[in-house]
């Protein structure tokens, strides 16, 4: 199988500036993954971000070396407003991504921008609403809602636009842990009723570690770790650049160090119990 | 930890209050917070926390019932009077940074309060070192990151030393390193003895700085106990729409094996080596 | 007490009649109330027109609203009556100054009918279909959204200046203006920033793909609005002909026994 993205010694420099924000990055995600980008502040992961969907270079101006292709498209030579079509994107602040008056005219927004035919608009939008579970919504004022609806009400604007990919910057910063967890919920049934790949940048690696296939970890600019999560996450690198490691690994850990050891490092609170349960009988 | 004699520095005496004539946000609030205690304010969005906290220094005052600080009642004095004695910092730094160097935004709290120009550079230099800042005294705020601006609007909080510091949602959007250098912070002040209220919903957070809690869901104060009695009370949780903190929650699937009263991956270790040796 | 003149502009969801007019029959209809006003100065039909709105009120079910408003712009319309009954020659004087103060409030009624009744989304809509290039109307559009956002964030700021001593309401007027500063510069930083963020968010979604496209909602002249219009037509051809034609005056009144 084709990877659906392919960076080959990535970099970049906003203008004006003299450090590197993201430094000869090499990455292959393939069609369907879920994709979780880490690590701590400046680190990269925005800047990386967009330039999966063409920000960077077309909207920040600055210097771009290597490759980056993204469903067969260089970013270098497609504008934003193309690669929309494939790359959707959410950003962190809920609100400031909301510019119409009502939801269902957020949703038309860009397909409308696509010049696409009404009755393909009412479809898509009928279509959104409905897997997003938001149909109740349709008429409000996104002043009006809440936070966690916000960040699905864009959501549905960009799956409306039937991407392969959905990019989202760390989506849940503003958002409650009952509006994150729900947010991620949905972001696990989306994927695999729509075959997307998603690639998510988040802070809060207890509530999504056992939902992603592979995690990258950057810092400083650069990716120091990839691979799977059970992988990254028992990983002394992480420690030692300041990344929050998940308690249950943490657990996992500090067992060992007792002699006692889990048959895999668990992801949520189901495996624990399963793995304790075994430690227990034993 | 220190302690102090039981003084109430904070009291909510049965205090409602609503916008002109909406739903009301507080429902008969009361509260007694003591000198020197470290607490934090747990509840979902719309529970009325950030309404609570503007209470403390008149931003708002009580449509019913009274707010004392001090024992002042906060309806008999203006929010600049009571601002000196509680400092509030507010989610977002880019709401308030506005002076042309990081010293320029220290100072401002410190010359609307009239303090003299000696003691302000002195106070500056002291709170610039302690979140260190000192380095970029001269440099325009919003030249920073986002931490680094998180860090100077606490500074210009800390600087005029109010004995009561609020922070309203200080995690968010931080990393762990950040959030450790928050924790340490807190320590602080703590042992500087001031009282120390903070509004999260990181829960996680909560575990590791706060010794109490109070839990606010829908205007109403639902519980203000020791964190621990509070994070392993699932159905207080539930209640108040919260999630339960990962060790809590595991050691609950083992009713009969672990104690109930477990937060810390170590104590998790610990009750899971006696339940083996057993 | 002067800011409840704002009550009656605000948008209500009620589903009347009025709501469903085209924006356009309705501009229609505040350009026949606005020369019905001005070419008239008389009394009569001064009231006959303010008179005139309130039925749309009722219609629109914003009595309320409507109250409030013109309670609000109680201290303008007494200004307006006071001077003009100062400065006008005895003779009129009274029920000159009761006409144009009246005038006022009829203009306030009627605009007020339209904010009221106007989906804000259709603002956009009618003034695409004036013509107005779609950048335009969209920028409108964006404006009204973030209204409300942008009132809580001036909040927000003066709450946390507040918590850090600054004082908006002693000292002299120069004094309070300079105060204002550290309220205006986070408000147009954030506002810049915000901007930025929009047009990220724009772009992610295609904005700028094509010079054509499509609109989702489309308004269309219905039969309702081609009545109201014609009414509004009819009713100032009406007046102009009393007006001009008639030779309509206050004199002539009073001349004649009443009614």
């Amino acid at each position: 199988m084709n990877p659906i993205i392919e960076a080959l010694n990535l970099s970049f420099r906003y203008s004006g500036e003299e450090r590197w924000a993201i430094k000869s990055i090499n990455l292959k995600i393939y069609p369907g993954e879920f994709v979780l980008i880490t690590g701590p502040s400046g680190c990269g992961k925005t800047t990386l971000c967009r330039c999966f969907n063409g920000l960077i270079p077309h909207f920040y101006e600055g210097e771009l070396k290597g490759i980056l292709t993204v469903d067969g498209l260089n970013i270098a030579e497609n504008k934003t407003c193309k690669l929309a079509q494939r790359v959707g994107m959410v950003f962190q602040n809920p609100e400031n991504q909301l510019i119409m008056l009502s939801v269902e005219d957020e949703i038309a927004f860009g397909l409308e921008n696509l010049n696409l035919p009404r009755d393909i608009i009412r479809e898509r939008v009928d279509e959104v609403l409905s897997i997003l579970g938001i149909e109740h919504l349709r008429h409000k004022f996104p002043y009006e809602l809440s936070g966690g609806e916000q960040q699905k009400v864009a959501i549905a604007a960009c799956l409306a636009m039937r991407p392969k990919i959905l990019v989202l910057d760390e989506p849940t910063a503003h958002l409650d842990p009952l509006s994150s967890k729900v947010l991620f919920d949905t972001l696990s049934s989306i994927r695999k009723r729509l075959n997307l790949t998603i690639i998510l940048v988040e802070h809060r690696l207890d509530m999504v570690a056992s939902i992603t296939d592979k995690v990258i970890v950057m810092d400083k600019g650069q990716i120091i770790l990839q691979g799977r999560p059970r992988e990254v996450f028992t990983n002394p690198i992480i420690k030692a650049i300041g990344i929050g490691v998940p308690k249950l690994i943490l657990l996992y850990e500090d067992l060992l160090l007792n002699n006692l050891k889990l048959d895999f490092p668990p992801l949520n609170i189901d495996e624990a119990e399963l793995l304790l349960r075994k430690l227990l009988s034993r | 930890m220190i302690i102090k004699l039981n003084y109430p520095v904070i009291v909510f005496e049965d205090v409602w209050f609503s916008y002109s004539d909406l739903e009301p946000i507080l429902r008969g609030v009361n509260l007694r917070i003591n000198e020197g205690e470290v607490i934090a304010i747990l509840g979902e969005n719309g529970a009325g926390k950030t309404t609570l906290i503007k209470h403390l220094n008149g931003l708002l005052k009580p449509t019913h019932g009274n707010v004392y600080i001090y024992g002042e009642n906060t309806k008999n004095t203006s929010v600049a009077k009571l601002s000196k004695k509680v400092g509030i910092v507010f989610q977002n730094p880019d709401h308030q940074l506005f002076a042309e160097t990081v010293e320029d935004e220290v100072s401002f709290a410190l010359r609307n309060f009239n303090y003299p120009e000696h003691i302000i550079s002195l106070r500056v230099e002291k709170i610039l070192k302690m979140l260190d800042l000192w380095e970029y005294r001269k440099v325009s705020p919003f030249s920073l990151s986002g931490g680094e601006r998180k860090r100077v609007a606490i500074a210009s909080i800390l600087s005029y030393d109010p004995s009561i510091i609020v922070m309203d949602e200080p995690t968010i959007g931080q990393d762990y390193a950040q959030k450790q250098k928050l924790s340490e912070i807190i320590r602080l002040l703590h042992i500087q003895g001031k009282t120390i209220i903070v509004v999260t919903h990181d829960i996680e957070f909560v575990c590791e700085n706060f010794p109490k809690t109070i839990i606010l869901s829908q205007g109403k104060v639902l519980a203000y106990d020791l964190t621990r009695n509070i994070l392993t009370n699932f159905e207080l949780l539930l209640k108040a729409r919260l999630l339960p903190p990962q060790i809590p929650y595991l050691a609950s699937r083992f009713d009969s094996i672990v104690s109930k009263n477990v937060l810390y991956v170590w104590e998790m270790r610990d009750e899971l080596l006696r339940a083996i040796r057993r | 007490m002067s800011l409840n003149i704002v009550q009656g502009f605000k948008f209500n969801r009620n589903n009347t009649v009025l709501h469903g007019l085209d924006p356009r029959a309705k501009l229609i209809y505040i350009v026949s109330v606005l020369i019905l006003s001005l070419i008239f100065s008389e009394l009569y039909p001064m009231l006959i027109l303010f008179i005139s709105t309130i039925p749309l009120v009722i219609i629109a079910k914003a009595v309320n609203e409507w109250l409030k408003s013109m309670k609000g712009s109680f201290i303008i319309v007494l200004m307006i009556f006071i001077l003009n009954y100062f400065l006008l020659p005895a003779e009129n004087a009274l029920s000159l100054s009761s006409s144009l103060a009246l005038r006022f409030l009829t203009i306030i009624s009627a605009f007020s009918i339209f904010f009221m009744t106007t989906y804000p989304e259709n603002f956009a809509r009618a003034l695409i279909k004036l013509k107005v290039p779609y950048d335009y109307a969209l920028a409108f559009t964006m404006a009204l959204r973030f209204i409300p956002t942008l009132a809580k964030e001036t909040q927000t700021i003066i709450d946390a200046q507040r918590s850090r001593g600054l004082e908006l309401e002693s000292g002299s007027f120069i004094i309070r203006i300079k105060r204002f500063t550290p309220i205006l510069i986070p408000l147009f930083i954030n506002s810049f920033r915000r901007a930025a963020q929009i047009a990220e968010a724009m772009e992610s979604r295609a904005f700028g793909y094509s010079n054509k496209r499509s609109y989702f909602h489309e308004l269309n002249f219905t039969l309702h609005d081609m009545l109201f219009t014609l009414l509004c037509i009819m009713l100032t051809g009406l007046g102009l002909y009393i007006k001009f034609y008639l030779g309509y005056n206050e004199t002539l009144v009073l001349a004649r026994p009443w009614p």
